[in-house]
């Protein structure tokens, strides 16, 4: 029985509000489970003491005394006048606040992956045309540093190197890309180790096909036929390993923006958990999950497109 | 063969392109000349000086002035005031400077001043520590009457403190008489400011402060030479990098004193003797040693204050634990004194903010262990919370305890019993005593000798132990190479910063 | 050979946390020492000491067990968790296996970052927590990769034929699904693991607050944070530490 297609389109789209509902009421509860209140905490770090009636009226000014629920629609009817509400902290609204900060973290986050997943598949490729040479080894210690050796050192070190020692970049007060070349370095460094090994360990399981087999029979060499013909394999299987490594990556930035200074999300979002700032971690779960979501739909895209085939693993 | 380069060239090939790329983007946005650039690991949470600490952080920013303020030497001076003078028990006449205008060209008027304190007093809890509410009267231009609520003999003092920082609520946003005023704020990140055209002698520089969240950052930016001023380096870092003629780092003590508040209210600490025993056997020299820094200090107030004490007792572990004997508290099998089977066993704690704390933090542990006492180090971020939630035996504190050169703050908000951070939980008659007097003592000798009193109790009784006067380190470019610190880091951004 | 190399070199890894604790024992990792603060790498002292003179081979014995602890629960919240939900996905009704799939898929989108502040914001930072918010995150992905490498497996004709002779659910689960799953599981924990340790160093970076009381290996590496420069020893040693332990690990649970 076929469904009228405008039908199957506004089920669809009851679907995609529904979806979008949860997602709001998620990041709601989530924020409002955490332990501990905003005023208290805020009334307790002043030098002095506060009193009852000062609490109260804090309260009443940010809606803090209402039911759950109506502060829950007053949130969401004000997202739809694109009004997030107002940052505790600084009495800004939270919109105009994580809207300066996102691009930061979004362009090194996502230049840092894209640069990971680069050098990742180029040395992964590498390791595979020169089994036990210097790739190979390279890409097994490189895994295995970025386990052991905490973020913030090599934020340093790429510091010192970049701007003191080689003074190739400004990071403090030089153009947007230079503040934030350091950090997508970093976020680089950190995701290249487990897109080789990917890469490697798909390379190896091509060379093993039937297909691959075929293309050498036909006269292509050995290399050229892992570019041409295992191309694909790779990209498919780095797009798994992706959207772990983004979620990764959204803390990983995190680091960089301190060491670096850049005024990114995730030192602003550490203060405003401390002193749980509603508006603003709400808004901001909202984002990543919006961001995250995208990500994870191009990804799923684009790997259809490539290799439409359900994949095989060994 | 040749597919094998192709992949290596393209490694190398989109590396050194990236790195080419950066390095041209940065050679073009040289040009015009710089402001200063002041990197600090703090920087003002709004511009609204009625606000929590912003008037604090304004006034250190060179932002916002007071009517009074603390000079070099520790001496209330004129600033937007030219003199006090007590008319009653609680009432007093305020004379402004003449001549003196907002940085929106607004001249200060004692109804425009009366407006900003008044408005400060309202809002911020802080400015009612000291003396209780404070009315501002307007009289005439210049003119101002000041009637407090409790009476004080140094009125100056109290108008020099962080509360009172003017501000006029302009069209555009706050005005203040700083020898800077702000071009734009990055909440938490960077504030751009300008020389302000209206004060007396206006800067030839523009300044920028920068906040760090992290000491190592910071230090490594002032390397690479991007920062003119680097406020508070960390001790660490200063064996870092080459020395060459470019930079310079002074040295200079501070008007902080890192203190261990006792938590009178727990048991094992409820008894003095364990208090003195913990105060006669920390080894302050040792302290100094570990943090690389700073001078031993028994006082309350730092040494350079008249009224701060220089003198430290030496260490005294056997007498330490001869106290904890005549306690009642017998060492155990494995080091540790017991009592009634209860382990004298306490938690110090720390917070990050202030580094030196937490590399305290061990070495008063082995300290303690020598005399019995097991101890558990912890952490929080949140060092007023865990304060005045009194979830702690010992928690470690840096203060500055004489932010308006008077000695009658600390105590008076620390040691009495109706003080407002009095988290040791302490009461005790002959303090409330001596604050008191302390209070309506005039003349400065006497405000001395009280002190030496305060000081003396606080010694006896122990609720809390100073430990060290720490020093701070302050890196300079080329360009401020002239600059001196001083007030700790109450005025780093002055009027003189680029003053041949 | 595979056997052979996973004993081996969990021998190798065990030999070298034997020879630790055997040169820390009796030290009192909490000694400070400041006359000999900040020595290179000796033989009396294989990895120097810290800048208070204590002695950084003897802290990382002592934080040995604190790290383990915290790897241990790590292990125990994310691989029971990945397989019972991955069971349920397998061999659920559509509905309990799309509700645990869209649990998982839930879980893997919260990035740690997130769950390390709301574990903080409850149980305040400690290696622990942050063990546990990341064993939830490893969780999450177990569940994906077991749904779809049981899936697979379930297609094979020597689990059709057992699902024929009436082999139960949990007994096709076990002898089938498991020896495919169990390889690349092993993989991914071995990488979490040594993630885990290093993540509390980072997090206590960033602010999220700091337990520097009962050391672990993540805790000191925050603590020696400013040393990088001065002595870059002081970080080898915890960095040192958890690289041995991953690398042991991921070799002797890689194919």
């Amino acid at each position: 029985m076929e469904t009228l297609p405008h039908a199957m389109r506004g089920r669809r789209f009851l679907e995609g509000v529904a979806f979008l509902f949860l997602v709001l009421a998620a990041a709601f509860l989530f924020v409002r489970m955490l332990p501990g209140d905003p005023v208290d905490i805020r009334l307790q770090s002043s030098m002095v003491a506060g009193d009852e009636a000062t609490a109260a009226v804090m309260r009443s000014t940010l809606g803090l005394d209402q039911p759950l629920w109506l502060q829950f629609v007053d949130w969401i009817g004000g997202l739809s006048r694109l009004d997030g509400g107002r940052s505790l902290a600084s009495d800004r609204p939270v919109l105009a606040e994580l809207a300066a900060r996102l691009p930061w973290s979004f362009a090194i986050g996502n230049g840092g992956l894209l640069l990971g997943v680069t050098f990742g598949t180029l040395l992964g490729y590498a390791s595979c045309f020169h089994r036990h040479g210097i790739a190979s080894a390279f890409s097994r210690m490189l895994v295995i540093a970025s386990q052991s050796i905490p973020s913030f050192a090599v934020a340093f070190l790429v510091f010192w190197l970049v701007a003191v020692e080689l003074q190739w970049i400004r990071p403090v007060f030089g153009s947007p890309i230079e503040r934030i070349a350091g950090p997508i370095l970093v976020v680089a460094l950190f995701a290249t180790g487990p897109f080789a090994r990917v890469t490697f360990g798909t390379l190896v399981a091509v060379q093993s096909s039937s297909w691959f087999m075929t293309a050498l029979a036909k006269g292509l060499s050995r290399k050229r036929a892992m570019i041409a013909h295992g191309g694909r394999s790779v990209v498919v299987a780095n797009a798994a390993v992706l959207v772990p490594e983004l979620g990764w990556a959204v803390g990983g930035t995190a680091v960089s923006e301190i060491v670096f200074g850049v005024s990114g999300l995730s030192a602003y979002i550490v203060e405003a958990a401390a002193s749980r700032d509603y508006a603003v971690l709400q808004l901001y779960l909202v984002a990543i999950f919006v961001w995250l979501g995208t990500a994870h739909g191009c990804i799923t895209a684009l790997r259809s497109r490539i290799d439409p085939r359900p994949e095989v693993r060994r | 063969m040749q597919d094998l380069s192709i992949s290596r060239r393209a490694l190398f090939a989109s590396a050194t392109s990236f790195m080419a790329g950066i390095a041209a983007l940065s050679r073009s946005t040289l040009a015009q000349q710089r402001p200063l650039i002041i990197g600090q690991t703090f920087i003002a949470g709004g511009l609204d000086v009625a606000e929590g600490s912003a008037g604090w952080a304004m006034v250190s920013h060179g932002v916002a002035e007071n009517l009074f303020t603390v000079d070099r030497y520790g001496h209330v001076v004129p600033q937007l005031a030219s003199s006090a003078s007590r008319d009653g028990d609680m009432a007093w006449s305020v004379t402004l400077s003449p001549g003196r205008r907002f940085s929106d060209g607004t001249p200060v008027t004692a109804s425009e001043v009366s407006a900003a304190l008044s408005r400060n007093v309202e809002r911020n809890p802080a400015t009612r520590a000291s003396v209780g509410r404070l009315q501002f009267i307007p009289i005439d231009d210049l003119t101002m009457r000041v009637i407090t609520e409790r009476p004080t003999p140094v009125l100056k003092s109290v108008l020099a403190e962080w509360g009172f920082a003017v501000a006029r609520a302009g069209s555009s946003g706050p005005a203040f008489t700083g020898p800077f005023r702000v071009v734009s704020f990055e909440t938490g990140s960077r504030l751009a400011l300008e020389p302000n055209p209206h004060w007396q002698r206006p800067s030839s520089h523009s300044v920028t402060i920068v906040r760090f969240q992290d000491g190592q950052s910071l230090a490594l930016a002032f390397r690479s030479g991007e920062i003119d001023l680097a406020f508070n380096l960390p001790v660490e870092s200063l064996g870092m990098g080459r020395a060459d003629g470019l930079r310079t780092v002074k040295t200079f003590p501070v008007a902080y004193q890192y203190l261990a508040i006792l938590n009178t209210r727990r048991t094992v600490l409820s008894d003095e003797r364990v208090r003195r025993a913990i105060s006669m056997t920390i080894d302050r020299a040792q302290i100094v040693q570990a943090i690389r820094g700073g001078k031993p200090s028994a006082s309350l107030w730092a040494s350079i204050f008249p009224f701060g004490d220089v003198s430290v007792s030496p260490t005294d572990r056997r007498g330490a634990a001869m106290l904890l004997d005549e306690a009642g508290w017998v060492p155990g099998s494995d080091g540790v004194r017991t009592k009634n089977g209860v382990r004298l066993s306490i938690s110090l704690w720390a917070y990050p903010q202030r580094p030196d704390l937490a590399t305290m933090q061990p070495v008063l542990r082995s300290q303690l262990a020598a005399i019995g006492i097991a101890v558990e180090t912890r952490m929080t971020e949140q060092a007023t919370t865990l304060a005045r939630s009194g979830d702690f035996d010992i928690l470690l504190w840096a203060q500055h305890t004489a932010p308006a050169g008077d000695p009658a703050f600390f105590p008076g908000l620390f040691l009495a019993s109706d003080g407002g951070n009095n988290f040791a939980g302490w009461h005790d008659g002959a303090m409330d005593r001596l604050v008191a007097a302390l209070r309506n003592a005039v003349r400065p000798d006497e405000r001395v000798a009280i002190a030496r009193q305060i000081d003396a109790r606080t010694r006896e009784a122990a609720p809390v132990i100073p430990l060290v006067t720490p020093e701070w380190h302050v890196g300079l470019s080329q360009r401020l190479a002239s600059y001196e610190p001083w007030g700790s880091d109450y005025y780093i951004v002055r009027g003189d910063l680029t003053a041949p | 050979m595979p056997a052979k190399r996973h004993a081996l070199s969990l021998l190798v890894v065990a030999g070298l946390v034997a020879l630790l604790l055997l040169a820390a024992r009796g030290s009192d990792p909490h000694a400070i020492d400041l006359l000999r603060a900040l020595e290179p790498p000796s033989l009396a002292q294989p990895f120097g000491t810290d800048h208070l003179g204590r002695s950084i081979a003897v802290r990382l014995a002592d934080g040995l067990w604190r790290t383990l602890a915290v790897l241990f629960l790590l292990t125990a919240v994310a691989i029971p968790a990945g397989f019972a939900l991955g069971f349920l996905a397998i061999f659920g009704s559509e509905a309990i296996s799309r509700f645990a799939i869209c649990f998982a898929r839930a879980g893997v989108a919260v990035p740690t970052f997130i769950l390390a502040l709301a574990a903080t914001a409850v149980f305040g930072l400690s290696p622990v927590s942050v063990g546990i918010a990341i064993g939830v995150a490893a969780a999450a992905q177990y569940t994906l990769l077991a749904a779809e490498l049981g899936r697979t497996a379930l297609k094979e004709h020597f689990v059709l034929a057992s699902v024929a002779l009436g082999v139960s659910p949990v007994g096709i689960a076990i002898r089938h699904v498991l020896p495919t799953i169990a390889p690349v599981l092993r993989r991914h924990l071995s990488t979490d693991l040594a993630r885990a340790v290093v993540a509390y160093a980072g997090l206590a970076f960033i602010g999220l607050g700091a337990d520097t009381g009962r050391s672990d290996w993540g805790a000191m590496a925050w603590e020696y944070r400013a040393w990088v420069f001065e002595a870059p020893w002081l970080l080898f040693g915890p960095a040192a530490a958890v690289g041995v332990l991953a690398g042991g690990l991921s070799y002797a649970m890689d194919d």
